[in-house]
C-alpha cells in the first residue's frame, strides 16, 4: 500500500517535469485556434508552425552554426586538453606546480568578473561577429583538463616506460597509449563540454550580431524577443525551440547514464 | 630529465599561454576597467573611484542584489526540500528507478534559452499552459510574468524545476555512502524513521547540502537569461538581476566601466554571501 | 661488443643521493645482478642505464659508447618490467611487434623474428589475445618477447618475477637464466630476493643504502662476505650473529657470524659442545630449521629434516672456528687467515 502511493508521487513528480516538454511539442502541432489547449494530440494538426519558423529565421544556418562550434570546440578540449593533462601528470618540467595552483585558482573565479573584459578584448581583436570569438575562448577546459590529469595519473609509469623504450615521443604516447585506455573520461569530458557549447546563450548574446552566424539558442532568445505576439507567434517560437531540443532529449533517451555522471561526476552505480 | 623538463614546457605551453590571456589577463583587465570610463569606441578616459562611488548609491544595483537574495530565500529551501525528498524516494529498490531519475534530470540538460521559451510559453497570461489549467477549474488568469509581485516567485519556481534534477542526483550520490550500520544501531535503539533521518541521513548529506547551498548561490547571482527574455527585467525591476543589468550598462549605454564595476562588486558579494553561509551552517551543526 | 660500465655514476633528487659513486664493469655476455632491499638504489641505477632516468654525475657506457646524455630509444637497451608494461588494448603479437614497427624494420623481418620469440618462450596460441587475457606468467613471457625481439646490446630486468607465485617463480627463473645462456646478450638483473640472485648471478652487486656493499660471484660472496650486510643478506636461513663468547669462540670486536649450516648437533659430552635447548621446529621435508636458545644467545641451526629432534629438547652444538665471520667495529669483515 505504501508502495504504491510511492509510486504515485514518483509518477506525478515524473509528469511535473516531463508533461511540460509533451506539451510543447503538442503545441509545435496545432493550428493556431488549437493553441493553449492542454491536450497532447492536436485535433488538427499541422506543419504550419515549423514552416513559419523556417521562412522567418534562419534556423538552419543556427543548426549548423551550433554543431560547428560545438564539434569544434568539444575536439580542441578533448585533444589539447589531454596534451595538457598528460605533460602536468606526467612530465616534470619548471613551473608545473604554478600552471596547477592556477588552474585550481581559475576555477574559482566567477564567470561574470571576466564577461566585460573578455568582451571587450574580442573587441580589440576585432573578433566580433566572427567564428573567433566563439571557439578561441572556449579552446582549453580548465575542468576537462583537471579531470583527464587525474586519469592520466592512474596509468602506470612503466607502461610510459615501456613505450619510451619502443621509441615513442610524447604525443605518440599521449594518442596510442593514453587515448585507448582514456575512453570514459574522454567522453565524460566530452559530452559536458558539447552539451555545455551546444546551450550557451550568453556568450553568443554578446560577441555575435549578425543572424548569419548566431548559434540556434540565441537565435531562440533573439526571435522571442523580436518575434510576433499572440497564440500563433507563440506555437512557432516553440517550434524553434523543438530544433534545439529534440537532438539532445533524444540522445539524452540513450545516453542519460553518461549525461548524469559526465555533468555531475558523482560515479554512479545503476 | 632536461628533454623531459623541454617537452612538458612545450605542451603545457598553449595552455599556460590561454590562461594567462583569459584569466590572468582578463582579470586584471577587469579591475582596471573598474577606475574606467569607456565606451569602447572613443579612447578611455580615467574616472578614479567615480564608478565604485556610483555604485555604492545606485538604486537598481541594490535594488537587484535584494531581487536576487529575496529569490534565493524564496528558492533555496524549496530546492532543498524537493531535492532531498525525491533522492530518499528513489534511494531503494525500486522499479524503473533509471527512468524517475531521468525524469528529474531532464529539465538540468536542456539549454536555458529553451527552458525560457517553454516557461515563457507556460506563464502566458493569455494561453499559457498554467492559466489555461486553472481555467479548466474556474480561476481566472493570473498575470505570472507582468505583475510585480509575482513575477520573481514565478522565475524562482520556474528555476528550482529547472535544477532540482542535479541535486537528486547530488543527494542520491551522498546516500548511498551512509553507512548502512547506523542506521541499523539507530533502529535497534529505537528510534523512529524521523528520527533515524534527523540524527543519521541529514547529518551524513551536510556536504552535499553545502553543495546544493553554494552551488545553487552562484547560479542564482547569476540569473541572466530567464529575466532577459522572460521579463526584461520587470515589472517595476522586479526581476532585474545583477548580471542583466550589467549586461545592460556595457551594451545598451556602452559604459565598459561601470559595467567592470558591477561585475567586480558582484564577484565580491557572492564571496560574502557564500561566506556567511558557511558560518551558518557551521552553527547549525553545533546546535 | 656489448660491455657495459657504470664510471662514478651518482643520483640526488633534490638534496638527498639515492646512488652513490657506482662504478661497475659488465662483461659482454654477463648476467649479472643488481640486489638489495627497498631502497638500495637498484632499480634506479637499472633506470639510468636505460635512460629512465638522468645520471646526476659520473658517466655510462655500453659497448665503449657513452650514452649518458641519450633518450631511452637509442641506447640499444630493452626493458622488462616488474608489471610487464604490455599496451593493454594489443594483442601479444602487436605488443611484442611494436617496437619494431616504430623503428621501421621491414614486416617481414618483423614477422621473422616475432616468430621466433613465439616458439622459444612458448607463446604460439597465446599470440592473438590480449594481455587481460593472459596470466601472469604468460604476460611476463610476453614481456620477454618483447624485449628479445629487438635483439639489443643489453637486457635489463626490473623485478620481473615479483609478481608472480612462487612456483611460478622457480620455474621463470630457470626460464630466464636459461634464455639469457641460450642468447649469450649482456644483461642486468634487479632483484630484491637473494635465492634469485644466486641462481641467476654470473656475478652479484649488493646494495644497501644506495653503496655498493660487495661486487663478486655468488659463492664468492656467499663464502666470502664483505661485510656484515652481506653477510646477513646473503643465506637463507641468515647467518648467526653472536655477541660475546660462546663455546669454544671467542669474544671479537664486534659480532661475530656462523651460518646455520655450519653449525653441527653432536652427543652430549663432545668436548667444546654447546648446550642449547630447541625453541621452535621449522620443518621443510628435507630440511628442519632449528631455533635454538643458549643462554642468553639465540642461533638457527639447519639439519636434515628426518633427523630433527621435538620442541624443548635439549641438543649439543658444534661450532666450527673455522668456519666463523668474525667483523670489525665498522662492520667489515676480517679477513680469516686461510
Amino acid at each position: 500500500m505504501r508502495r504504491a502511493l510511492l509510486y504515485a508521487l514518483l509518477a506525478m513528480a515524473a509528469a511535473t517535469f516531463i508533461y511540460p516538454f509533451l506539451w510543447m511539442a503538442a503545441t509545435t502541432f496545432k493550428p493556431a485556434t488549437e493553441v493553449g489547449t492542454l491536450s497532447l494530440i492536436p485535433d488538427h494538426p499541422t506543419f504550419e508552425n515549423y514552416r513559419v519558423m523556417w521562412s522567418r529565421a534562419r534556423v538552419g544556418r543556427a543548426l549548423l552554426n551550433s554543431l560547428l562550434v560545438a564539434t569544434v570546440n568539444t575536439t580542441a578540449v578533448l585533444v589539447f586538453g589531454s596534451i595538457t593533462a598528460y605533460a602536468l601528470a606526467r612530465l616534470s618540467f619548471p613551473g608545473r606546480g604554478l600552471l596547477l595552483g592556477a588552474s585550481l585558482a581559475a576555477l574559482l573565479v566567477p564567470g561574470q568578473l571576466t564577461l566585460i573584459p573578455t568582451y571587450a578584448l574580442m573587441v580589440q581583436l576585432g573578433w566580433v561577429d566572427t567564428y573567433a570569438a566563439l571557439i578561441v575562448p572556449y579552446l582549453f577546459n580548465v575542468t576537462g583538463i583537471l579531470i583527464l590529469r587525474q586519469f592520466f595519473l592512474q596509468v602506470p609509469r612503466s607502461l610510459i616506460d615501456a613505450a619510451r623504450l619502443d621509441g615513442m615521443g610524447e604525443l605518440r604516447i599521449i594518442f596510442t597509449v593514453f587515448w585507448p585506455l582514456a575512453g570514459p573520461p574522454l567522453a565524460m569530458v566530452g559530452l559536458f563540454v558539447f552539451m555545455g557549447s551546444w546551450n550557451e546563450v550568453l556568450w553568443p548574446l554578446l560577441v555575435i550580431r549578425e543572424e548569419g552566424l548566431m548559434t540556434l539558442p540565441q537565435l531562440l532568445t533573439v526571435f522571442r524577443m523580436g518575434g510576433a505576439a499572440g497564440p500563433g507567434g507563440l506555437a512557432v517560437q516553440l517550434a524553434a525551440a523543438m530544433v534545439l531540443v529534440v537532438p539532445v532529449v533524444v540522445a539524452y533517451l540513450f545516453l542519460q547514464r553518461w549525461f548524469i555522471e559526465s555533468m555531475t561526476g558523482t560515479g554512479l552505480k545503476g | 630529465m632536461r628533454a623531459e623538463a623541454r617537452s612538458g614546457l612545450l605542451l603545457a605551453g598553449p595552455y599556460a599561454a590561454f590562461l594567462l590571456v583569459f584569466n590572468v589577463y582578463t582579470m586584471l583587465f577587469a579591475v582596471a576597467l573598474v577606475f574606467m570610463d569607456w565606451d569602447l569606441v572613443t579612447p578611455p578616459r580615467f574616472a578614479g573611484v567615480e564608478n565604485v562611488r556610483l555604485l555604492a548609491v545606485d538604486d537598481r544595483f541594490w535594488r537587484a542584489i535584494g531581487n536576487t537574495l529575496f529569490f534565493l530565500a524564496m528558492h533555496l529551501p524549496v530546492q532543498i526540500v524537493v531535492a532531498l525528498a525525491l533522492a530518499l524516494a528513489l534511494d531503494r529498490p525500486l522499479a524503473l528507478r533509471s527512468f524517475w531519475r531521468a525524469a528529474f534530470f531532464l529539465p538540468v540538460v536542456i539549454s536555458g534559452a529553451v527552458v525560457t521559451i517553454l516557461w515563457g510559453a507556460v506563464y502566458a497570461t493569455d494561453v499559457g499552459l498554467l492559466n489555461t489549467m486553472l481555467h479548466r477549474v474556474g480561476i481566472a488568469p493570473v498575470p505570472w510574468l507582468t505583475h510585480p509581485d509575482v513575477a520573481l516567485p514565478a522565475l524562482a519556481a520556474m528555476f528550482t524545476w529547472r535544477n532540482v534534477g542535479f541535486y537528486v542526483v547530488i543527494y542520491l550520490a551522498g546516500l548511498q555512502y551512509v553507512p548502512r550500520s547506523c542506521y541499523e544501531a539507530i533502529s535497534l535503539e529505537g528510534a523512529t524513521p524521523w528520527q533515524r533521518f534527523r540524527y543519521v541521513t541529514l547529518p551524513s548529506l551536510k556536504p552535499q547540502t553545502i553543495l546544493v547551498v553554494t552551488l545553487s548561490t552562484i547560479n542564482a547571482f547569476q540569473i541572466f537569461i530567464e529575466p532577459y527574455v522572460m521579463t526584461g527585467g520587470g515589472p517595476l525591476r522586479r526581476t532585474l538581476t545583477v548580471v542583466l543589468y550589467m549586461y545592460r550598462q556595457a551594451f545598451s549605454y556602452q559604459k565598459m566601466g561601470y559595467a567592470a564595476t558591477i561585475g567586480l562588486a558582484l564577484a565580491v558579494i557572492i564571496f560574502i554571501v557564500l561566506a556567511v553561509q558557511r558560518r551558518l551552517i557551521g552553527k547549525a551543526e553545533e546546535s | 661488443m656489448a660491455t657495459v660500465s657504470f664510471e662514478g655514476v651518482r643520483k640526488d633528487f633534490g638534496p638527498t643521493t639515492v646512488v652513490h659513486d657506482f662504478d661497475l664493469q659488465v662483461a659482454d655476455g654477463e648476467l649479472v645482478v643488481l640486489v638489495g632491499g627497498s631502497g638500495s638504489g637498484k632499480s634506479t641505477t637499472l633506470r639510468m642505464l636505460a635512460g629512465l632516468e638522468d645520471v646526476s654525475a659520473g658517466v655510462v657506457r655500453i659497448g665503449g659508447r657513452d650514452v649518458t646524455a641519450l633518450p631511452p630509444r637509442d641506447r640499444d637497451v630493452a626493458m622488462v618490467f616488474q608489471d610487464y608494461a604490455l599496451y593493454p588494448h594489443l594483442t601479444a603479437r602487436d605488443n611484442i611487434a611494436l617496437g619494431l614497427r616504430l623503428r621501421k624494420i621491414p614486416p617481414a623481418e618483423i614477422d621473422r623474428r616475432v616468430g621466433w620469440a613465439a616458439d622459444v618462450l612458448g607463446l604460439g596460441a597465446l599470440m592473438d589475445r590480449k594481455p587481460k587475457q593472459l596470466s601472469g606468467g604468460q604476460r611476463q613471457r610476453v614481456a620477454m618477447g618483447r624485449a628479445m625481439v629487438r635483439e639489443p646490446a643489453v637486457f635489463l630486468f626490473d623485478e620481473p618475477l615479483s609478481n608472480l607465485d612462487a612456483q611460478l617463480r622457480g620455474q621463470m627463473r630457470g626460464e630466464i637464466a636459461r634464455l639469457q645462456r641460450r642468447l649469450g646478450t649482456t644483461t642486468l638483473y634487479v632483484t630484491h630476493d637473494q635465492v634469485e640472485a644466486m641462481t641467476l648471478a654470473d656475478r652479484l652487486v649488493i646494495l644497501d643504502g644506495g653503496r655498493v656493499q660487495q661486487i663478486g660471484a655468488p659463492l664468492q660472496v656467499y663464502q666470502r662476505p664483505a661485510n656484515r650486510f652481506v653477510a646477513g643478506f646473503i643465506g637463507t636461513p641468515p647467518m648467526n650473529f653472536i655477541e660475546g663468547a660462546l663455546g669454544p669462540i671467542a669474544a671479537g670486536v664486534g659480532a661475530w657470524g656462523i651460518r646455520p649450516e655450519d653449525v653441527t648437533l653432536v652427543a652430549a659430552g663432545t668436548p667444546d659442545a654447546v648446550t642449547a635447548e630447541v625453541a621452535l621446529v621449522e620443518l621443510l621435508g628435507a630440511q628442519a630449521h632449528l631455533h635454538l636458545d643458549a643462554g642468553q644467545h639465540r642461533l638457527i641451526v639447519v639439519v636434515p629434516g628426518g633427523a630433527a629432534p621435538g620442541k624443548g629438547a635439549v641438543v649439543h652444538l658444534h661450532l666450527d672456528p673455522a668456519r666463523v665471520h668474525r667483523f670489525d667495529a665498522a662492520g667489515n669483515a676480517v679477513p680469516r687467515a686461510d
